[in-house]
């Protein structure tokens, strides 16, 4: 049985790695770095905290607000409770991500779950989902799979095969490109947007009154494509 | 004549066009194949001469450049220019890795770990984004003065025995 390891951090950083093996890192409120698993190496660096498995799962608690980097090459990645900038990939696993201060996820399979996300969300994934709660802003890819955000600010947006549904909280710029799949756009109400909307074979749909607050381009090669208010 | 166990030290680069698969899907094989010879003119074009593609992927291809500063704006050149084709209405969704090693020569081929570890570097990438490893960072050097780099952490990549850090460059 694991005997869980207490470090000091030495700044504001943890960086979490494992080739195989989910990582799970909880961001509460506490003053140490705990270490629930057996791992390979802890090293405390100057103003980070390195915690290293070469196999097996890895589960840290932290600070709240921790910046953090993960990896891992066969596994799942969980971020939960509140953290700071995160900056997570996989090379097959889905990735979970509970309250960011910003973050960068990318699974090469796989798919990614943001639950709340304080400034910009980037995400990559060639074959799953992407689903984001909550964001000031979004950067998101997903080669197949749909993409759905709740309430979310900018947002750019590349679909290779999959619906995109967004729901805008303050209309800024989006731009949305889909080889195929169909578009649902929910603005403010009151939105007056410069549109660019393009269906190579689909249905347009527009509700909103054209004007120069903010932008939506849209491009999508086969779908429909829906911009409508609140 | 044999070369084997010559190397050439320099940039790995690769590049890849995302949702190349899912594009030809829906648009079929014509306008596929015009993606393909798009992204190769925009390529021979931008490259130095001192820079060479050292072979065709199928939807991406494998670059060579002999300075790492000259492969960073070589690459964001690029990007540009992938970008500006995209505006125009060809969805040219192309990312790209970049790797600083000493790769073997085998004919005109180049091969071995850093090869592997390039190709690795650009899966992880998104349209439009440069990713590249620290050695290649440190290689570049004065290089990177002008440019953005963000750290993307350490990367566990499968086959790759450890993980290794990336940065994201972009133009400040």
């Amino acid at each position: 049985m694991s005997k869980p390891t207490s470090v000091t951090p030495t700044g504001d950083t943890v960086r979490v790695t494992t080739h195989s093996g989910s990582v799970t890192v909880i961001g509460e409120d506490r003053p140490d770095i705990l270490v629930e698993d057996d791992v390979d190496r802890i090293a405390a660096g100057a103003d980070e905290v390195e915690i290293k498995s070469n196999s097996g799962s890895i589960t840290v608690r932290c600070p709240v607000d921790t910046h953090v980097f993960a990896g891992t090459s066969s596994g799942s990645v969980s971020l939960q409770g509140h953290l700071g900038r995160v900056h997570v990939t996989s090379a097959s696993g889905n990735i979970t991500i509970a309250h960011v201060q910003s973050a960068d996820a990318r699974t090469n399979s796989g798919s990614i779950d943001v639950a709340d996300c304080d400034g910009e969300c980037r995400c990559r994934t060639p074959s799953g989902s992407i689903r984001i709660g909550r964001a000031g802003s979004v950067d998101l890819v997903a080669a197949s799979g749909s993409v759905e955000g709740t309430a979310v600010g900018a947002a750019t947006v590349h679909v290779g095969s999959g619906s995109v549904d967004l729901g805008i909280i303050e209309l800024d710029r989006i731009e949305v490109d889909a080889h195929s799949g169909s578009v649902s756009i929910t603005l403010p109400a009151g939105s007056h947007p410069a549109t660019d909307l393009h269906a190579g074979s689909g249905a347009v749909r527009c509700d909103c009154t054209p004007g120069d607050n903010g932008a939506v381009r849209v491009t999508t090669g086969s779908g429909s494509i829906t911009v409508t208010e609140r | 004549m044999s070369d084997a166990g010559e190397r050439s030290v320099g940039a790995i680069v690769f590049t890849d066009i995302v949702g190349f698969t899912e594009f030809t899907a829906a648009h079929g094989d014509a306008e596929a194949l015009a993606l393909l010879e798009l992204q190769e003119r925009l390529v021979r074009d931008a490259l130095p001469t001192s820079a060479r593609i050292v072979k065709d992927l199928g939807d991406g291809l494998m670059l060579w450049v002999p300075t790492a500063p000259l492969a960073l704006s070589t690459c964001l050149d690029l990007l540009d220019q992938f970008a500006a084709a995209t505006k125009a209405g060809t969805p040219l969704w192309v990312r790209m890795g970049m790797h600083w090693g000493s790769p073997s020569r085998r004919g005109d081929d180049l091969v071995g770990h850093d090869v592997n570890l390039a190709s690795r570097i650009a899966d992880s990438a998104g349209p439009g984004e440069l990713l590249v490893s620290a050695d290649a960072v440190h290689a570049a050097a004065e290089g990177l003065r002008a440019l953005r780099c963000d750290e993307l952490g350490p990367v566990v990549m499968r086959g790759i025995p450890d993980p290794v850090r990336l940065f994201r460059v972009s133009r400040a």
